[in-house]
């Protein structure tokens, strides 16, 4: 298989950027996949405080980073590569990686790539569909729309909507459901995979003592999102040859 | 095989079916058994067994997620004991989409608890349809059909359609004896307590002088009292087989699973 990106980002902080690159972790894991995390909030990194083992904390405007992720693709075992971008930097990051020629790469077809843009509830978020648009030329654009806050898209304007929805020819709208805020806090504090809270273990793989019905809920949720991606065809577009 | 503790889920879709009564009774069973329970109560808006067990019963809200947590979570905290839950016709479907979402059936049996559903139909047939949708989705509870007298019969024709032809000869299941009006007032009492009525009548000089907490009772007739007693001896024995038979028919279903 052919190594794959996948960029996760977001011009705008606090849309849950870190919560979907968890989330694509552990559906990586559940289909088998080998994955490895770039994790771009340097130099604390909140996604590797929960996938510790598999994160790499990097800063993506520095050449030697870039270099880590990017000239290790075909060597390193884990062909999927999930890249949780710096609130503000998905658009310098894309430039960047268009300048070292990794997006024309991709087009030759050395590499699969795809970007999950999360959107925030503000229309600003639509006019970033416009700016990040033209680095994807359309393929594997993921729109992702996270209600896991319960956030209201009603900011928006359906014909606002639509009409940059036209713009983006191909792209895919992904919906992250709602969680229960209890059950995502209990998560949170215990700072491991959703993955790993539902089986009631802890970090370091003992058992823990979570609430049964906070594990259901988590359960039930990574179930809907899991079947979102599902729904997508995330595998298929990141490993089809 | 250590003694099953079993939690006992007193359900059925629809109001005044005899739920709280059958609940209530359990617990009472098990007070003679000398068994500790945890008693919950799903009805916020009319707590009938919290009126009954008023210092034991805990009251659940099913739409708040810290009193799910009360109640599920209870399997793994303190000493193992049997439950009594009774889900009220208002919180029947929360309760059992919660059941299944949390996989409440496996957990509790991990934890050493068999769960035990009742389900009490009444005289409509789409409460057996309901009825069978819970049979069939939790597979590894023990299920046990519930058919109160009083509530009447089905008519005739329905009788012959598949959830109620399932269901009314699923095994096990407890037959309610139907009571006298006058009779099942004074059980309703809060302030009797059966098991102990159950004690005083059981010894020689049963149906003596009445405690003065129990006074609904001493405005029965003997005729009453004897009535009373035996309808209430018919329960207890009966909710005594139902729980024999559903332990058998689990490990039955455990040993075809894992060989002797």
């Amino acid at each position: 298989m052919k190594p794959a990106v996948l960029i996760v980002g977001a011009d705008k902080g606090g849309v849950g950027k870190t919560t979907i690159s968890r989330t694509l972790l552990d559906y990586m894991a559940s289909r088998n996949l080998l994955a490895r995390a770039f994790d771009a909030e340097y130099p604390r990194g909140s996604l590797k405080r929960f996938h510790p083992s598999l994160t790499e904390v990097v800063d993506l405007a520095a050449i030697s980073d870039q270099m880590k992720i990017l000239d290790t693709l075909t060597t390193s075992e884990r062909k999927i590569n999930i890249i949780d971008v710096r609130a503000g930097q998905l658009s310098s990051t894309l430039r960047a990686f268009t300048d070292i020629g990794f997006l024309d790469a991709v087009r030759g077809g050395e590499f699969r790539f795809a970007l999950f843009h999360i959107l925030g509830p503000s229309v600003a978020s639509l006019e970033e569909i416009a700016d990040v648009l033209p680095y994807t030329g359309g393929k594997n654009y993921f729109a992702v729309k996270n209600f896991i806050n319960e956030t209201s898209f009603f900011e928006w304007d359906p014909a606002v909507y639509d009409s940059y929805f036209k713009m983006a020819k191909g792209a895919v709208e992904v919906n992250i459901p709602k969680l229960n805020e209890m059950a995502y806090e209990q998560v949170d504090l215990a700072g491991v995979p959703f993955s790993t809270f539902i089986k009631n273990k802890n970090a370091q793989g003992h058992n823990a003592n979570n609430s049964l019905v906070l594990r259901g809920y988590v359960k039930t949720w990574l179930k809907h999102v899991f079947d979102e991606y599902d729904r997508v065809g995330l595998i298929d577009r990141l490993t089809d040859e | 095989m250590a003694e099953k503790k079993h939690v006992f889920i007193v359900a059925s879709p629809r109001a005044r079916t005899g739920k709280t009564t059958l609940a209530r009774l359990i617990a009472e069973y098990l007070t003679l058994t000398g068994e500790t329970r945890k008693l919950f109560d799903t009805d916020v808006i009319d707590h009938k067994l919290a009126s009954y067990f008023p210092t034991q019963a805990h009251i659940v809200d099913l739409e708040r997620v810290p009193d799910q947590m009360k109640l599920f979570d209870s399997l793994t905290a303190g000493e193992p004991t049997s439950q009594v839950i009774d889900v009220s016709h208002r919180s029947f479907a929360k309760f059992f989409t919660l059941m299944r979402d949390i996989e409440y059936v496996a957990e509790a049996r991990q934890a050493g608890r068999y769960p035990v559903i009742l389900f009490i139909p009444d005289a409509a047939a789409e409460t057996y349809d309901q009825g069978l949708a819970i049979l069939e989705g939790f597979r590894d509870a023990g299920f046990v059909l519930v058919r109160n007298l009083a509530l009447g019969e089905l008519p005739q024709e329905k009788l012959q359609e598949g959830s109620v032809d399932i269901l009314q000869s699923h095994k096990p299941h407890i037959i309610m004896p139907r009571l006298d009006p006058f009779t099942l007032s004074a059980v309703e009492d809060p302030r009797l307590s059966l098991s102990d009525f159950m004690r005083r009548t059981s010894t020689p000089d049963a149906l003596g002088p009445i405690p003065p907490v129990q006074m609904s009772i001493a405005y029965l007739s003997l005729e009453a009292r004897k009535a009373t007693l035996y309808w209430l001896k018919t329960m207890f024995d009966e909710i005594r087989r139902a729980t024999r038979d559903v332990d058998l028919q689990a490990d039955i279903v455990a040993h075809d699973r894992f060989g002797a």
